[in-house]
């Protein structure tokens, strides 16, 4: 098991902590967790990176809290639209097959999330989430975002 | 019958015409396919598998069958197909046997819903199941092989197949796909072990793959309960650590690997709580394969 | 002046696991993982709702704390963030 990976498989929702807990190494989330009787924390799960990491397939997400987003040097959010491939795999699916090159931009700094995400599906791109994004970073794409 | 039990013509045959339909764990596959290549492999590589019987109804209709490129007017193509759908880009010829067995774990894991699908090799000794959830890095694939030679029965080295209202686990043993270093570890490690051809220029470098024992194939109605969890981590010149994980990270590693946690809901939330209060769990950290599988033997004793 | 409460606290499912809890909540689907403080945010507001100024009270007796202004916006910031997962809700009071 990697150290790495139990908080990669995380989104903190930790009200009081801005910084995610997708950045702390295991023994600090241990910390964080059982340790911190003086803050309130809550994580919520999200599953579905083990599919990401034994393909290159991704499941679009639609709500902007699980959707991926980089931050700037200005703290400014921004989305990770990526590019679908050749779109779905099956009718009536959300699941996506991003070839063997996966490829993705991000959104405009300038534009609140909701209106980044619009853009990035109006010009045919999708959302996925935080999870599938690591993974997918971590097997060595999206390094240039 | 088993695959063993045909000639290399019917074989053809069957792949070629209706398909070869054979029992896969607790699901039927049908493969279909006319690459002379592919047939001799699976006439190797599947030997020990029974074939469904006529009236069985079958989950999975894959095809493998070449494919013609505009650009690439030369090169001997293949694709991937299920139920007439195509999931992956057109790759070698060389990579076909590579490309089914992905293609049918990937087929496995968006499909199947009434089962609780982890991410997980899973053995069996004395009669419960040992889990080792995967992780980049964990090195399931190659210590599941040593234990299955070790006389741990192999479920599977890729699901660990919950039904989540009983916890009962079911077998699925298929063929496991070494890669790179791991294809001369098991080599000098386990001369005995049945390889298929090493495949080079996947997209997860060379893979090739170890047929599962006979016994685990013929004992694949045999279901068992969990009992142990080890999450491993294979770390270069590491001394060996096999020590206790609390529950709850248990718990957070398990839902989260899990390929359809958040489609089963309630159902998969009540598992894994049970899955994880009636298990020891523990990670493991090795370099050493013979001082982890002491470890693991000895865990699983008795 | 707001007040805070959960809506649905008996629906959700709770495990303990030693001091930390994962919460099953039916209506989203979706599982929470909580530290101790995390969930008797939602015990206390389960119930009739209460202020800020009152839960923050309650947390500082409970947990043996000196509430300073910083204790206050991060319990603000946990209220917002249960809101958004339909863990509590708002309800606006007249002055």
């Amino acid at each position: 098991m990697s150290e790495k990976n139990i908080p990669e498989q995380l989104k903190q929702d930790a009200a009081s902590k801005q910084t995610t807990a997708a950045l702390l190494s295991q023994p600090a989330r241990r910390r964080l967790l059982k340790s911190t009787v003086a803050i309130p924390v809550i994580m919520t799960l999200h599953s579905g990176a083990a599919l990401a990491r034994t393909s290159n397939l991704v499941g679009a997400v639609t709500d902007l809290d699980s959707a991926a987003k980089k931050m700037n040097d200005l703290e400014q959010a921004r989305i990770v639209c990526v590019n679908p491939g050749d779109g779905p795999i099956e009718e009536s699916s959300s699941t996506y097959d991003l070839g063997m090159n996966p490829t993705a931009a991000l959104g405009d700094a300038s534009q609140d999330l909701a209106t980044q995400a619009e853009n990035c599906q109006t010009g045919g791109g999708i959302l996925i989430s935080v999870t599938a994004f690591q993974s997918l970073q971590g097997r060595g794409f999206f390094s240039d975002l | 019958m088993k695959v063993e039990q045909l000639s290399l013509d019917e074989l053809r045959v069957l792949l070629a015409g209706q398909g070869l339909r054979v029992k896969m764990g607790p699901f039927n596959l049908s493969v279909q396919t006319r690459l002379p290549s592919l047939i001799h492999q699976l006439h190797q590589m599947y030997a020990h598998y029974s074939l469904a019987d006529e009236d069985e109804i079958v989950e999975f209709h894959v095809r493998v069958i070449p494919k013609r490129s505009i650009r690439q007017p030369f090169a001997r193509l293949i694709r991937f197909e299920v139920d007439g759908r195509s999931p992956f880009p057109p790759v070698s010829v060389e990579q076909a046997l590579a490309t089914l067995e992905w293609g049918v774990n990937l087929v496995i894991a968006m499909r199947i819903n009434h089962l609780l699908l982890f991410h997980s090799a899973a053995v069996e000794r004395n009669g419960h199941v040992l889990l080792l959830p995967a992780w980049p890095g964990s090195g399931k694939t190659t210590l599941s092989a040593m234990l299955m030679h070790r006389g741990y029965r192999l479920f599977s080295d890729e699901f660990g197949l919950m039904a989540p209202e009983i916890g009962d686990f079911f077998p699925l043993p298929r063929l496991m796909p070494l890669k790179n270093q791991s294809i001369k570890i098991i080599r000098d490690y386990l001369p005995e072990a049945i390889l298929g051809p090493e495949i080079p220029g996947t997209l997860k470098g060379t893979v090739a793959h170890i047929r599962p024992p006979q016994e685990s194939i013929e004992r694949v109605d045999e279901a068992a309960q969990p009992r142990w969890i080890v999450f491993p981590k294979w770390v270069a010149g590491a001394a060996l650590r096999l020590e206790s994980l609390p529950q709850s990270e248990a718990f957070l590693l398990l839902a989260t690997n899990a390929f359809n946690y958040e489609v089963l809901g309630e159902t998969a939330f009540d598992a894994v709580t049970r899955l994880v209060r009636s298990c020891e769990c523990r990670k493991l950290v090795y370099s050493d394969f013979d001082s982890a599988l002491a470890a693991l033997d000895e865990l699983t004793d008795g | 002046m707001n007040s805070w409460y959960s809506s649905h606290f008996s629906s959700l499912y709770i495990e303990n696991w030693d001091g930390e809890f994962t919460v099953f909540q039916p209506e989203s689907g979706k599982t929470h993982f909580l530290n101790e403080m995390g969930l008797h945010i939602l015990t206390i507001l389960d119930g009739s709702p209460l202020r800020l100024n009152t839960i923050c009270q309650e947390l500082s007796v409970h947990f043996s704390l000196q509430p300073d202004t910083q204790f206050f916006g991060k319990i603000a910031q946990t209220l917002q963030r249960y809101e958004a997962l339909g863990l509590i809700e708002r309800v606006k009071e007249n002055e």
